[in-house]
């Protein structure tokens, strides 16, 4: 039996025709990589930033201060160089070769003029073979009679339309060193291999950065902007240290003609990119005693590959002596992929430094900046974090650290996990991360690993502690009611501690009422915790105490390692129900006047299962969100957004606000930006972003404004069906809707449109399973329209034209 | 060298190691209490899709679900059998339907290649026991030790093995495949250990004599019974060499017509290879197709593979008719899941699809399943399955049936634990069920 509900919806739609929204979608602007991936304090640079559908591409964004960009231009992809190519480009070449050859003294030029003989010989070895081994092939085979007349024309007219080779390093090419000119043809005439297409990161764009001197150091986000928008954010650091790049060829022994490459003075930051079966080599000058701090920044820049196992750039580094020995190497730090060498110089001398992908992968966004130097590093903070509003200093250890405290901002307001680095003289240190909560605050005293030495707290605590040594176990004991909730949460990984936690909560018997290891909120391969972790490592559980009496907290490394450097905070106290959210993705391109969905995620906290809303804050006139609001029980919802009626010419970040009644208190926080990436094929991760910014892009035709005249959900009964009406101002009689990832058993019936306005009904299939289901419907409106041509007898094929997307429609299903 | 490649002497061996002993116990005093139910197959075929074929842009398409879920392949095209519908990048295996039956509803709901292929091929979870792929399976059950008496293996792999897990599982060396290696569509088809590039049959003729000069032991003492199995096992490969397994491979004494109709690449002349298999009754044959797991680029290889695909499989359907052989060989085409309905566009992909296990599409016909049938059927988008799922077990418990290897039977393994051959619903296993709708 079929129950109707009517309600009204006053909502106005986008009648301009547009490419669809799907389309725009597939065909959005991003970036890939950035190389170099950062620059000097006080420096202009040019950089590459490699992508997919940057044509246009005429302003750059750059968060935070004090850095500055420009385009320069923009470079269609660059795919293997044909012959005529190739023979065009060596002429430009060959001047500038000359030129700086010219400007050599008469000894430094031989060694150049003989490398390059040395090449010639090579290149007419590998010729003179090829075409013997052509020739003996086709000695046992009778040629096929060729039109070589034809062959030739095809050809002659192939020749003149190919294009002369552009690329970024061709950018003021007659400045180039002979080495910048060797690097080119190296990268350009001799791919290893014939290259793979790889079309997102195909085209690229040319940029001027200019860092001003007092730019903060660290890391920034780059957006491009393009026709369509803006592209995804992409790391961009400020450091400062002086800059070099990578010069190719540079593998020892690859090509020993070629006059030796200078080692580089220290501090310096090296740039470059790992190719397919790349190893990437350079030289640096070192004194006795200089304790260096080598730094690789890889997966820091792009933190995830899509199609890539493991997920990103795993870099090794390693360094070897004079006599080639290897005298340090590193695949990693602790639990991160990038590596860091601490290394003391024993002597005088030049040291030889590789660095490599650690199964030989290779491609340009295969990027990587070395940091040398005898550079401040933290490698622990103890304790990791303090009390809200009670000014706190925690010790530091580490490398060329001058000083062993370090002040914390423990101001309450801000996030609870926070980020500080700290100002040695002219030098920062990296970034280490700390916590604030408003729990009182405890130390753990050792010896603690016995039952009876256990540390007596009473609830709520934050206990400080460290597993210092391996195979150590903390153990805290508390008294509890019968009935009593409590929740052990620890804050270790998320604070890169590299304590990998184990927790159980005992009774006094010893008797086990919950443990837990690696703790994450997922939806199928979707983290939604995390960011950029991919081991949960932090434990967490909540337990209801059975009896009065004593309770025990034990607290191990999972993998029975230990240190001082294995810090942790652990907070036990009764359930305190929150929420956090994140949105994704972090830049938004929606047409003037337009809707678009986004996606908002939601992470619910000790229990915390009610409804939260969403708004945005500050945001200019003419923005709105639509279907803002996460139910009860769900983790995750698609909202929509809908831009003021006229462009705007600048990008705006935009803030957006969750807020929820939590214990009759309303609690409120604001949304994280973040990109879902995805990691080695399957994975997902909300990778967290700097800002959420969003560009309102021009519109062909006119649009009128777009209203939702209610908030109240649209009910519709399992197995009925309800009509929803939409006001339009305009409304092709065509007019056609689609539900856009159809929620279970939610189908679009009986569509009506008209000058009147738009109505169709919203039909729930029988499933009682969907009772209680609420979400929002989003809803594309299209029309098919007819093209054939300009043969009146050629068949009319229809094609879909979209309309736009339609503000979110909250709906929910019921019994009756 | 590759790593896979056989060379001739690790066929003798293979050879040596197989006549010599078991790597368990020996599963065929197990097998010898079990009484086999009659057999309506002889023989299987398998064409492992690997990477996993798009079960849109073959067997299930949705020409309504729209171009993010089509793409261009969004046309369809009936059959030979009325009411059955496929994709019209397969215009040839349209006008076989009434041979096979297409099972819409598969499912198994892994995504990762591994997993899914072991899924797939052995009808197990992954857990303490690694069980024997389907092949080594029949090849215990239907090879030597029932009476097998072919010199060409009883389980065959072209040209390459999987790779992703081991065949033979707990069964062991004995029940490997023996992978052919080489290049069906090239002459000669270099058969490993059969054919050897560069070494003539004079040479070889050559080292074996200097072999048997140099062998001073085993001529000292010729009654040793291990030393007499060896030179069996040599008298055998060489027979392989140089006897009528040679030209068994030697695809030239097919004619030049029918070489062309199953299509002059790889697959299509695998295809003609796995027919003159089991016309002298090799009991299993898998046809490894590679190219299938099409993250980039996917509707361009579609473009290239699926006209090889539709020449090879629907000659091999047409032939095996014509020779009678279709009523006892079943072919069993699909990999190890099917790929995204929504087409992936966004960068870096560009236009592919993704690995897939919560629904997809296998087919399979002779040896006693009926043809013209569709078993089950997916959601509007390909999404889900709508109706009868049909999980891996079922479908390689269905097939045991029809070779007469009970599915509800012993299976020997190492730990000598109550193990069934296939277990089914009873036993607790997520299953839809047997195809008995399709089983003659």
């Amino acid at each position: 039996m079929m129950t109707l509900y009517k309600q009204t919806f006053i909502v106005a739609i986008i009648l301009c025709a547009t490419a669809a929204w799907g389309q725009l979608a597939r065909r959005a602007s991003h970036i890939g990589y950035i190389y170099p991936g950062g620059g000097q304090q006080d420096s202009v640079t040019n950089i590459t930033i490699g992508g997919q559908f940057l044509r246009g591409v005429d302003d750059v964004y750059i968060s935070g201060e004090g850095v500055h960009a420009k385009v320069i231009k923009y470079y269609r992809p660059t795919r293997n160089i044909q012959r005529e190519q190739r023979e065009e480009l060596g002429e430009r070449l060959r001047s500038v070769w000359e030129a700086r050859l010219a400007e050599l003294p008469e000894k430094d030029r031989k060694q150049w003029v003989a490398r390059r003989e040395f090449a010639k010989r090579r290149v007419n070895k590998a010729k003179a073979n090829k075409t013997t081994a052509k020739s003996n092939k086709g000695a046992n085979k009778p040629k096929a009679a060729k039109n070589t007349n034809t062959t030739d024309k095809k050809k002659a007219a192939k020749k003149g339309f190919r294009r002369p080779v552009d690329h970024p390093l061709l950018y003021d090419l007659e400045n180039h060193s002979l080495r910048d000119l060797h690097h080119l043809c190296n990268h350009l005439f001799f791919p290893r291999l014939k290259k793979q297409i790889n079309s997102q990161i195909g085209e690229m764009a040319l940029i001027e950065i200019t860092i001003d001197r007092n730019a903060k150091p660290g890391d920034r986000e780059l957006r491009l902007q393009t026709r369509q928008g803006l592209t995804n954010p992409m790391v961009f650091q400020v450091g400062q240290l002086p800059e070099v790049r990578e010069l190719e060829p540079n593998e020892v022994n690859t090509f020993p003609k070629l006059p030796a490459m200078k080692p580089f003075d220290l501090p310096v930051t090296i740039n470059g990119q790992i190719m397919p079966g790349d190893v990437d080599t350079f030289y640096i000058r070192a004194k006795k005693g200089q304790q260096l701090v080598m730094q690789v920044h890889a997966r820091r820049l792009i933190p995830y590959l899509a199609d890539a196992v493991p997920g990103w750039f795993q870099a090794t580094l390693a360094m070897f002596d004079a006599k080639g020995k290897e005298i340090a190497y590193a695949d990693d730090y602790r639990f991160n992929p990038d590596p860091v060498l601490y290394f003391k110089i024993p002597a005088d001398g030049v040291y030889e430094l590789e660095i490599r992908d650690s199964i030989y992968r290779g491609r340009e966004d295969f990027v990587y900046r070395i940091e040398i130097g005898e550079q401040p590093f933290i490698t622990s903070v103890f304790p990791l974090g303090g009390r809200s509003g009670v000014a706190k200093q925690t010790s530091i250890t580490g490398w060329n650290l001058s000083g062993r405290q370090m002040k914390l901002d423990t101001k309450s307001g801000k996030n609870s996990i926070r980020q500080t680095a700290v100002r040695q003289g002219k030098w920062v240190t990296n970034t280490v991360a700390y916590a604030v909560d408003d729990i009182p605050e405890y130390f753990e005293k050792e010896p603690n690993n016995t039952k009876r030495k256990a540390g007596k707290i009473e609830l709520p605590r934050i206990i400080n502690g460290r597993i210092g040594k391996p195979g150590d176990v903390d153990i805290f004991k508390f008294k509890g009611k019968a009935g009593d909730e409590v929740v052990a949460e620890v804050y270790a990984r998320r604070l890169n501690s590299p304590l990998d936690s184990m927790l159980q909560i005992t009774d006094s018997s010893g008797r086990v009422l919950k443990w837990n290891d690696d703790n994450m909120q997922k939806d199928g391969h979707l983290h939604r915790s995390g960011g950029l972790q991919t081991h949960h490592a932090d434990s967490y559980l909540r337990a209801q105490l059975p009896k009065n009496g004593t309770y025990l907290v034990h607290l191990s490394d999972s993998q029975h390692h230990g240190s001082s450097a294995y810090g942790y905070r652990l907070r036990l106290s009764s359930p305190r129900p929150d929420f956090s959210l994140s949105i994704a993705p972090s830049s938004i391109n929606v047409p003037a006047g337009s809707t678009i969905p986004i996606h908002m995620y939601a992470m619910r906290k000790d229990g915390f299962d009610g409804d939260i809303k969403v708004s945005l804050k500050g945001a200019p006139n003419g923005f709105k969100l639509d279907g803002a609001f996460i139910q009860s029980g769900k983790n995750s919802v698609r909202m929509t957004l809908t831009a003021p009626q006229r462009r705007i010419k600048e990008p705006i970040a935009l803030r957006l606000e969750g807020r929820a009644t939590i214990n009759g208190k309303v609690v409120r926080h604001q949304v994280v930006p973040t990109e879902n990436m995805m990691q080695a094929f399957l994975y997902r991760h909300l990778a967290p972003s700097r800002e959420l910014m969003v560009a309102t892009t021009g519109s062909r035709g006119r649009r009128s404004p777009a209203e939702l005249a209610s908030n109240v959900p649209v009910r519709v009964a399992v197995g009925g069906k309800t009509r929803v009406r939409i006001k339009t101002s305009r409304s092709p009689k065509n007019l056609r809707l689609a539900l856009d990832d159809a929620p279970a058993g939610l189908s679009i019936q009986n569509v009506r449109s008209g000058p009147e306005g738009l109505a169709f009904d919203l039909k729930a299939d029988g499933n009682a399973e969907n009772i209680g289901l609420a979400d929002n419907l989003i809803i594309e409106a299209y029309v098919m329209r007819e093209s054939g041509g300009k043969n009146a007898k050629a068949p009319k094929k229809k094609r879909r034209v979209s309309l736009g997307i339609l503000p979110a429609i909250p709906f929910k299903i019921v019994l009756r | 060298m590759n790593k896979n490649t056989l060379t001739r002497r690790d066929a003798l061996k293979c050879g040596l190691l197989g006549a010599a002993g078991l790597t368990l116990g020996d599963p065929r005093e197990v097998l010898a209490q079990a009484t086999p139910p009659p057999a309506r197959a002889k023989s299987v075929i398998q064409i492992w899709m690997w990477g996993g074929p798009s079960h849109l842009d073959t067997f299930d398409p949705k020409p309504n679900a729209g171009y993010d879920y089509c793409g261009p392949l969004n046309k369809t095209i009936p059959t030979n059998v009325d009411g059955i519908n496929i994709n019209a990048s397969l215009p040839l295996l349209a006008k076989q339907a009434d041979k096979y039956s297409i099972l819409r509803s598969m499912t198994h709901g892994i995504n990762g290649h591994e997993t899914a292929s072991y899924m797939v091929q052995t009808g197990h979870k992954p857990g303490r026991l690694v069980y024997p792929s389907v092949g080594a399976v029949v090849s215990l059950f239907k090879g030597y030790d029932h009476g097998y008496k072919g010199l060409v293996p009883p389980y065959v792999v072209m040209t390459q093995t999987q790779g992703r897990f081991s065949e033979a599982g707990f069964l062991g060396q004995r029940y490997k495949p023996f992978a052919t290696g080489g290049d069906p569509n090239r002459q000669p088809f270099a058969v490993e250990g059969i054919v050897a590039r560069g070494i003539t049959d004079k040479r070889q003729r050559g080292r074996r004599e200097l072999l048997h000069n140099l062998d001073s032991l085993g001529g000292a003492m010729p009654d040793n019974p291990q030393f007499q199995q060896l030179s069996k096992c040599e008298d055998n490969a060489y027979d392989m060499m140089f006897g009528e397994a040679r030209k068994l491979f030697d695809l030239t004494q097919e004619n030049n017509e029918m070489r062309d109709s199953y299509g002059r690449n790889t697959f299509g002349q695998s295809c003609l290879m796995a027919r003159r298999l089991v016309e002298i009754g090799v009991p299993y044959v898998t046809i490894n197709y590679k190219g299938w797991d099409t993250h980039k680029q996917h509707f361009e290889i579609m473009n290239r593979k699926l006209p090889e695909l539709d020449q090879g499989m629907s000659t091999l359907l047409a032939d095996l008719t014509d020779r009678g052989l279709l009523d006892s060989t079943i072919i069993w085409w699909g990999g190890e899941f099917g790929r995204g309905p929504k087409v992936q566009w966004d960068a870096p992909w560009n236009g592919g699809r993704s690995h897939y296990g919560k629904c997809f599409s296998s087919v399979v016909a002779g040896g006693g399943f009926k043809g013209g049938q569709v078993v089950g059927a997916s959601s509007e988008k390909g999404t889900e399955v709508a109706e009868r799922p049909v999980y891996p077990q079922d479908l390689i418990g269905s097939m045991y049936e029809l070779l007469g290897i009970d599915p509800d039977g012993p299976m020997p393994n190492p730990r000598g634990l109550d193990v069934k051959v296939m277990p089914s619903a009873k036993d607790g296993k997520e299953s839809g069920g047997r195809l008995k709708e399709i089983m003659a």
